[in-house]
C-alpha cells in the first residue's frame, strides 16, 4: 500500500516551504504530492519547483468541506495513472491541506473510503506551527487546534525568527497534543526522510513513540481550550473481546469528540505480540496485530485526544467492560 | 434473590451523565440495583432473571427493556435521557483471536 501523508497547519505556517524543502531531497523524487489552495488564485504550487507529473492543485475550495468531490477523485485519478504508466510509480503520497482545513474529514475520508481502500493507508500527519505567531492563532482559530491536537508530528517553523520556541508554546503544544514529536524547523530546514518516515500508524515504533511522549496520566483541557487528552494504562492483558467493545463504546459515546486515538494493547489470547489500534473521529480501524513489542514495556496504553474527553468515564468503561467480559468467561468455565 | 448491580457498573453509569451533558443522579436502591433520574426520565436498572438471553433490564414505570451487556446498556440508557443521542451503527471490527 502507498503511504500517504497529511500535512497540515494554519495559513501562514510555513506548510509550502517545508513541503519545498522536502522535494528537493533525493528521497522524495518519487512522491506524489496534492496541495490543496484556497481561493480562485492558487500560487502555493508555484512556489514549489518540481518538474514531476504527479503534482496537482486543488482550487474548488477548502478539502476538508469537498473531500468526495475533490480529494478522493483526485487519489483514484492519481493511482489509475500511476497503475497504467502514466506517472512514475510513485512511492509515497503528500497532501498538503489548506491553512483552514480541518484535517479531521480529511483523515476519515482516507480511512474509510472504499474506493481506495487497499491501495493506500494513512501514514500520518504532519502539523506545522508559526513559532511567532501560533499562541495568537490558537486563541483565535479552532481548525489551528484542530490541526495540531491530530499531528503525529508537530513542526515548529520560523524557528530563525525568534530565540526559541518559548515555554508558552512549548506548554500550549504539550497540552493539546502531548503524545505528537515537536521538531523545530528554521527556514524550512528539517531532516525529510525522518520527517516522512514510516509506512503508517501502525507501525510499531510509531506507535511506541506516540505513546512514549505521552505522559502517564490525562491532561485536562486548559480553561482556554477545550481539548484534552486522556490516558488509559493497563498493567494486565485485555480480552480481545473487551477492546472491541471498548473501542465501539468509544466511538459512540465520544465520536465526533474524538480527535485521535492510538494506542498499543497487550491482548490475553496472544500476550507476545501487540494490538494496534488506531481511530480518528468516530472512524476506529479494525485492531491489527503487530510483530513484536517494540520495547520491554509491555503494558497496554491508550491515547485520546479530543473535546470534553473525561478520564474518569473512559477509565470506569474500561473496568466495566473488562469485568463484564471477566465474568462470562468465568461463567462459561463454570 | 438477583445479584446486585457491579460497582463498576454503577460507577461508569454515574460517569456517564456528565459526559453526556446530562443533568441527573445514579444511586443505588436498596435491593442492589441502580436507580436513574433525569428531569422527568426515571427507572431502575436491575440484573436480568438467569431464565432470560439478557444480563441487564431498564424498568421504568412504562416498560421493561433487556439489554445483553455493558455496551447495549450505555446504548439503552443514553437514548432513555438523552434525546440528541442517535445510537451509532457502525460497528468495529473484532481482533482475530491469533495473529
Amino acid at each position: 500500500m502507498i503511504p500517504v501523508w497529511v500535512l497540515t497547519g494554519f495559513l501562514g505556517s510555513g506548510k509550502t516551504t517545508l513541503l519545498g524543502r522536502c522535494l528537493k531531497h533525493p528521497a522524495f523524487a518519487r512522491t506524489a504530492v496534492i496541495i490543496n489552495e484556497f481561493g480562485e488564485i492558487g500560487l502555493d504550487h508555484d512556489l514549489i519547483e518540481t518538474s514531476e507529473e504527479s503534482f496537482v492543485t486543488l482550487r474548488t475550495g477548502c478539502l476538508c468541506c469537498r473531500v468526495r468531490d475533490d480529494l478522493l477523485l483526485t487519489l483514484e485519478d492519481l493511482l489509475r495513472r500511476r497503475v497504467e504508466g502514466v506517472l512514475a510509480p510513485f512511492e509515497r503520497i503528500i497532501i498538503e491541506t489548506s491553512g483552514l482545513a480541518d484535517p479531521g474529514p480529511i483523515l476519515m475520508a482516507l480511512m474509510t473510503d472504499q474506493d481506495i481502500a487497499g491501495r493506500i493507508a494513512l501514514a500520518g500527519v504532519v502539523t506545522t506551527v508559526d513559532a511567532v505567531h501560533a499562541l495568537a492563532t490558537l486563541d483565535r482559530h479552532g481548525e489551528a487546534i484542530r490541526q495540531i491536537a491530530v499531528a503525529d508530528r508537530l513542526v515548529v517553523t520560523k524557528t530563525d525568527l525568534v530565540a526559541a520556541p518559548g515555554e508558552q508554546l512549548t506548554a500550549r503544544l504539550a497540552a493539546l497534543n502531548p503524545a505528537a514529536v515537536v521538531i523545530a524547523a528554521a527556514f524550512g530546514a528539517v531532516d525529510a526522510e525522518e520527517l516522512f518516515a514510516g509506512r503508517g500508524g501502525k507501525q510499531a515504533a510509531d506507535v511506541e513513540r506516540w505513546l512514549a511522549s505521552t505522559p502517564a496520566a490525562s491532561q485536562p483541557a486548559q480553561p482556554h481550550q477545550a481539548i484534552a487528552s486522556v490516558a488509559l494504562v493497563r498493567e494486565t492483558p485485555m480480552r480481545a473481546v473487551a477492546l472491541t467493545l471498548l473501542l465501539e463504546c468509544l466511538a459512540e459515546h465520544c465520536g465526533s469528540d474524538l480527535l485521535r486515538l492510538k494506542g498499543l494493547i497487550q491482548i490475553a489470547e496472544c500476550p507476545d505480540r501487540p494490538a494496534v489500534v488506531h481511530g480518528v473521529g468516530h472512524v476506529i480501524e479494525p485492531p491489527a496485530w503487530l510483530e513484536r513489542w517494540p520495547s520491554a514495556d509491555r503494558r497496554s496504553r491508550l491515547v485520546l485526544i479530543g473535546r470534553k474527553l473525561q478520564a474518569a468515564w473512559v477509565e470506569a468503561l474500561a473496568t466495566a467492560l473488562e469485568a463484564e467480559v471477566a465474568e462470562v468467561l468465568a461463567a462459561g468455565q463454570a | 434473590m438477583m445479584a446486585a448491580v457491579p460497582d463498576s457498573v454503577a460507577e461508569l453509569l454515574a460517569a456517564s451523565l456528565p459526559l453526556w451533558g446530562v443533568s441527573g443522579v445514579v444511586v443505588r436502591d436498596a435491593a442492589g440495583g441502580v436507580e436513574v433520574t433525569a428531569g422527568a426520565v426515571r427507572f431502575s436498572i436491575v440484573r436480568a432473571p438467569a431464565n432470560l438471553p439478557f444480563r441487564w433490564l431498564l424498568v421504568s414505570a412504562e416498560r421493561r427493556r433487556g439489554v445483553t451487556g455493558v455496551a447495549g446498556l450505555l446504548r439503552a440508557v443514553r437514548t432513555a435521557v438523552d434525546p440528541d443521542f442517535r445510537p451509532l451503527r457502525v460497528r468495529v471490527a473484532a481482533l482475530p483471536p491469533s495473529p
